[in-house]
């Protein structure tokens, strides 16, 4: 695969946070952006003091393997940019986070995992 | 094996004014520029929903009820 750079032009840029292994980039990179986030809420009025609840192996959503695209057809893929400049005047964002990418530029493959489990579960209707 | 398939693609003029987003969240991307591939995994388990936290209202009587 082939990739045609161009060079990004950008006024200005306002991002108010980046959080949660979010990643804003500017400029160009060869290698691969890796971003991985987990994240785990327990919110329970009792207790499980049997089951080990408190452990990111304990739940199958953190151990589950990732889906992966097969290539069925081998693809020959070119690109070409006659116009070598892309134009942007300002990028306003109040937040990158969770495995988010916020990129400016030409670069390498791009991976994002994040996973989020969230429990909320009340034994006495009575506790908030 | 069957035979490759040919992709050409040409890149027309980019030129783009402001862009104003809120956030980018959850395995999401923004890019200005060009890359080989993007590949991204978001998982959440609970919908907030699963759990009501305030009292329940009583629910009026529908009105095909009272006409019975």
């Amino acid at each position: 695969m082939t990739i045609a750079c161009r060079s990004a032009a950008m006024l200005g840029l306002y991002v108010n946070t980046v959080s949660s292994s979010g990643v804003t980039h500017l400029g160009d990179i060869r290698g691969k952006t890796d971003m991985a986030s987990k994240a785990l809420a327990v919110q329970k009025a009792v207790p499980n003091n049997e089951d080990d609840e408190f452990r990111f192996a304990s739940y199958a959503l953190f151990y589950k393997p990732k889906l992966a695209l097969e290539e069925n057809v081998p693809v020959l893929f070119r690109s070409e940019s006659p116009w070598p400049t892309i134009q942007v005047d300002f990028v306003y964002s109040l937040g990158v986070s969770s495995s988010s990418t916020l990129r400016v530029g030409c670069g390498g493959p791009v991976e994002g995992i994040s996973r989020i489990k969230h429990i909320r579960y009340f034994n006495d209707r009575d506790t908030r | 094996m069957s035979d490759p398939m040919v992709m050409n693609v040409t890149n027309g003029p980019v030129s783009v004014g402001c862009i104003r987003l809120l956030g980018v969240s959850s395995s999401s991307a923004l890019l200005i520029g060009d890359t080989e591939s993007i590949t991204l995994y978001s998982y959440f388990d609970t919908p907030p929903e699963s759990v009501i936290v305030a009292p329940l209202a009583p629910l009026p009587i529908p009105p095909e009820e009272e006409q019975q």
